[in-house]
């Protein structure tokens, strides 16, 4: 098992402190690209090393900045999306929690790299400790001269504000985040325009994952090389899987992209937490990714080599099931959630989202028959693609690929009337 | 110069302006993609999802409403893959809307009807309970919202933070509980809320004053312009049996865009409600028209060509050119001193809304009606007048001055004859010689010229009540009566008149006035 890299500091004594990540190199490399490099150079650098954006897209992070146009007349924005609220995912929040200065350092770095004097973190209204190890931590690099008017004695300055959601899982969807910053509704917005170019209060802006700008500061410490030389191909670096559902040990766990998912699952959170029980299936990516069966399941866990196994690694919030789980009544819990977090802007998840909870009850408690599961499948593949924002193929993917993964299971509760499982919920 | 960007709909090629959506590109090909959100002159919100297209190189559908057309872009309103995704919303749609289609008003100009024939499957797949919600909600004091019926197109809401600009709606609520709605302690109220109901794609927003009043498919449409005030909009007069039903904004984007307000929206109802002069008035005792013309031709020349006059004339800035110009050859005969009455109310707003309600201000200016009511009216009042002819019964009603109204009583009882165009009883004073049964908005055809300078065409959509002619027919008949003419009693011949009267018309026919209105040249007449 390879050292931690991104959760070298999570354990050690005060590690939230500024200078417990002083002495293990913390800000090296926000000196190195404020005092030696321009910022394309930075983005150079981020580029070489491959990161790829772990909020759940998977896009080249470096490619990204470069998208924020340098010539605009209007002031450029960065924001840090902290919003993690995607079922199965508790990655960030752990960082912030456990290491606030080096998603900080992240964050002027990116910053510093496409031209933003301000900054927003988005944080989820509940992680209350998260937000106060980050308030923190902003005060700690404000008097240390990390940030502010003159960082380092440079010519660049940051300010970044906190804002605080309040609860919706649909402020997460980047556009939406800005609507909410701006003080409306979160509405996802069209695209185009893109962020890059139209963001937050109509000016350019670049938006990114706490996980994605926890890498930045290592990347500029320890050089491109370096970080592309872990991971596996297009997929290089570490990565922070979430393990829960039927595990001995759920939590958050490094390892290089492209770990193989039954070495997460039975080595790492310690196999399957009942006696004699057996893998049933397992969701890769955080509740909107396509589950799989236990015998497709072992896979590599980076981008390229989960989309190849039908689903998507996305959040990398893997959900494990053993086979007492009722396949229909966690398709069921799922799509409550979607439905519930529809924000209604758009007709297809608007309606469609609460039509597949109303089918899939339906099934769950008896009042289903065979034609139902079909529906699901039609319904489902009626909102794919056709929103705005991606909540509704958030609902679409795992129903589609529950009901045709896992259709004996649908059929049998049609068949038998009701749910054969022993009901744990 | 704007630049011109050349792609292919549905293997048709077309040139259309950089920056225009791919909806509207196709419309100038005729080809109609469907949608619900989309409005020309609102926003675009793209919530529907009605007008998803295949663009070739795109990886997903995209909403017509919002992708701009680019060079070479290849678009396909009809593919497979196209329609399915139409049927699926439009399925989507229909899950939890009642159906209720025998009872609601929007049926006949329903999209939800449109493209359910169109596009929509004809069987349902939702066999579950639907949702539902308060079916009577008033949102303001001329919208009833039907929460059931909504699809959340927003366009309602665009048009009032865009157009009104007064922002009392918003959405409220997640997923399939969003719901539109006033702001707590707000009402849609603003001057302009029934074009909501012009607007909103389905049965959702009803206008009280029309809920239920008629099926649309027995109303006749007319293509008019508003006499409510010196904007003129554009609008349709919706009628059945003799009565106007309802009045709707007709797109004209150099008067009023596709907005009318709603006082002009609901200007027939007085119309409708208010008890009408029906029959001829001679000393105040229901006469001929025979009789009655007779002695008002008889008043006129009577009173003779003297100087100064002993005629006075009030002339009304709500009668066509047409009338205007029989009435100036009428001034001429008698050398009468003329008044025009001014009607104002209110303020000039920022969007359509002028504070002159008189819809032919400025045509009376073109026909040389320049002096104010209160110069006759004193005239009458000083006992100099032996005739006092009024066009314009509104002198008497509120709309008037409180100086105007002063004089005008005493005039009333110091001129020994008064002739009144009269339409309304409560207009009409006791008084009066002769009353003459006018006809109202809705009844007669003729050219009002806006504050802009444009004329217009006002349409009859009604059959004349009672016994009620048009001012034109009346003036026509005294001139007759009192020997001046023959003088014409049809609009196109009057116009002519009008044209010798004011040289700024003679380039103009009745004709090309048409739907649109023309601008008349270096007009001169300022209101």
């Amino acid at each position: 098992m390879s050292q931690p890299i991104l959760l070298a500091n999570i354990d050690r004594p005060n590690s939230r402190a500024l200078s417990t990540y002083r002495s293990s190199g913390g800000y090296d490399g926000l000196r190195r690209a404020i005092t030696r490099m321009r910022p394309e150079e930075v983005i150079e650098v981020v580029k070489k090393s491959g990161l790829r954006g772990r909020g759940g897209a998977g896009f080249p992070t470096g490619v990204k900045w470069g998208f924020v146009p340098k010539d605009s007349p209007r002031p450029r924005y960065f924001i840090c999306n902290a919003d993690e609220s995607e079922p199965g995912t508790f990655k960030d929040r752990l960082l912030m929690e456990r290491d606030p200065h080096l998603v900080l350092e992240g964050i002027i770095i990116g910053s510093y790299a496409v031209g933003a004097r301000k900054a927003f973190l988005y944080i989820r209204g509940e992680f209350a400790g998260a937000y106060r190890a980050m308030n923190e931590a902003i005060a700690e690099a404000m008097d240390a001269g990390f940030l502010g008017k003159r960082i380092m004695e440079s010519e660049y300055g940051l300010k970044i504000h906190m804002y605080r959601g309040a609860g919706a899982y649909i402020c997460g969807e980047e556009t939406g985040l800005m609507e909410s910053i701006e003080g409306k509704r979160g509405h996802p917005r069209l695209k185009p325009p893109f962020p890059a170019v139209v963001g937050l209060f109509g000016c350019p802006t670049n938006i990114n994952n706490v996980e994605t700008l926890a890498n930045v500061p290592l990347i500029l410490r320890k050089g491109a090389e370096w970080y592309a030389g872990i991971g596996c191909e297009r997929n290089t670096g570490p990565k922070l899987y979430c393990l829960s559902g039927h595990v001995r040990r759920p939590g958050v766990y490094e390892a290089p992209l492209g770990t193989r998912l039954h070495e997460l699952i039975f080595e790492r959170a310690g196999g399957l937490w009942r006696r004699g029980a057996r893998l049933k299936a397992v969701i890769p990516g955080g509740s909107s990714t396509p589950v799989l069966r236990a015998k497709d399941s072992d896979i590599e866990m980076d981008f390229d080599s989960v989309a190849k196994a039908g689903s998507l690694l996305g959040s990398a919030g893997v959900i494990v099931m053993d086979d007492s789980t009722c396949m229909v009544g966690a398709l069921l819990n799922i799509l409550k959630f979607y439905a519930h977090e529809s924000c209604g802007q758009c007709t297809p998840c608007r309606e469609g989202c609460h039509w597949l909870v109303k089918i899939v009850h339906a099934i769950e408690h008896g009042q289903g028959n065979s034609s139902d599961i079909d529906l699901v499948d039609s319904v489902a593949g009626n909102i794919m693609g056709t929103t705005i924002c991606p909540l509704g193929d958030a609902a679409a993917m795992p129903a589609q690929s529950f009901v045709r993964l896992f259709r004996d299971e649908f059929e049998m509760h049609v068949r038998r009337g009701g749910c054969p499982f022993e009901r744990s919920h | 110069m704007s630049e011109t960007v050349t792609l292919t709909i549905d293997d048709r090629e077309v040139a259309v302006p950089k920056g225009m959506a791919v909806i509207e590109a196709a419309r100038r090909i005729g080809i109609e993609i469907p949608s619900y959100c989309y409005h020309p002159h609102l926003s675009i919100a793209g919530n529907c999802r009605m007008c998803l297209v295949e663009i070739d190189k795109a990886p997903k559908l995209q909403i017509a409403c919002s992708t701009q057309v680019a060079d070479n872009m290849r678009v396909r309103t009809s593919s497979k893959k196209v329609l399915e995704a139409r049927a699926g919303v439009m399925e989507f749609l229909l899950i939890n809307h009642p159906l209720d289609c025998p009872i609601c008003d929007q049926a006949g100009e329903c999209r939800l009807q449109e493209y359910s024939l169109a596009h929509g499957r004809g069987y349902s797949r939702f066999a579950l309970d639907k949702e539902h919600r308060r079916k009577n909600v008033d949102l303001g004091p001329h919208v009833v919202f039907d929460e059931e019926r909504c699809i959340k197109c927003t366009l309602c809401i665009r048009f009032c933070e865009e157009v009104s600009k007064t922002s009392e709606l918003a959405l409220f609520n997640r997923g399939d509980q969003a719901i539109i709605g006033t702001f707590p302690g707000r009402e849609l109220d603003n001057p302009y809320s029934g074009n909501t109901v012009d607007i909103c794609p389905v049965g959702a927003l009803t206008l009280r004053e029309f809920r239920f009043q008629s099926r649309l498919w027995f109303l006749e449409q007319k293509a008019s312009v508003c006499a409510g005030c010196a904007r003129g909009c554009n609008v349709c007069l919706w009628s059945r049996d003799g009565r106007i039903f309802r009045i709707t904004p007709r797109e004209n984007a150099e008067v009023n865009q596709v907005w009318i307000c709603d006082e002009g929206r609901l200007s027939y109802q007085p119309l409708v409600s208010r008890e009408r002069v029906l029959e001829p008035l001679v000393a105040g005792q229901p006469a001929g028209w025979k009789e009655a013309i007779r002695s008002a031709a008889a008043l006129l020349r009577g009173a003779g060509k003297e100087s100064p006059p002993r005629v006075g004339v009030i002339v009304s800035p709500r009668a066509t050119l047409e009338d205007l110009a029989l009435l100036r050859r009428l001034c001429d005969q008698t050398s009468a001193t003329t008044g025009l009455v001014a009607i104002e109310r209110g303020e000039d707003d920022a969007l359509l809304i002028r504070k002159d309600k008189s819809a032919n201000w400025a045509g009376a200016r073109l026909l040389g009606f320049e002096r104010a009511a209160s110069e006759v009216l004193q005239a009458g009042a000083g006992g100099r007048l032996d005739v006092l002819y009024v066009m314009e019964e509104e002198l008497f009603g509120p709309a008037a001055s409180q100086q105007e109204a002063n004089l005008a009583r005493a005039a009333v009882e110091k001129v020994p004859a008064l002739v009144v165009h009269g339409s309304f009883r409560d207009r009409v004073p006791t008084g009066a010689q002769v009353v003459l049964p006018a006809a109202v908005y809705g009844e007669f055809e003729g050219t009002y010229i806006n504050f802009e300078g444009r004329a217009q065409r006002v349409r009859s959509a009604v059959m004349r009540a009672g016994r009620c002619r048009t001012h034109l027919a009346i003036l026509a008949s005294v001139a007759l009566e009192a020997g001046w003419g023959p003088w014409p009693d049809d609009p196109a011949s009057a116009w002519k008149q009008a044209q010798e009267l004011a040289p700024p018309l003679a380039p103009v026919s009745y004709e090309s006035v048409g739907l649109r209105g023309v601008m008349i040249p270096g007009k001169g007449t300022g209101a």
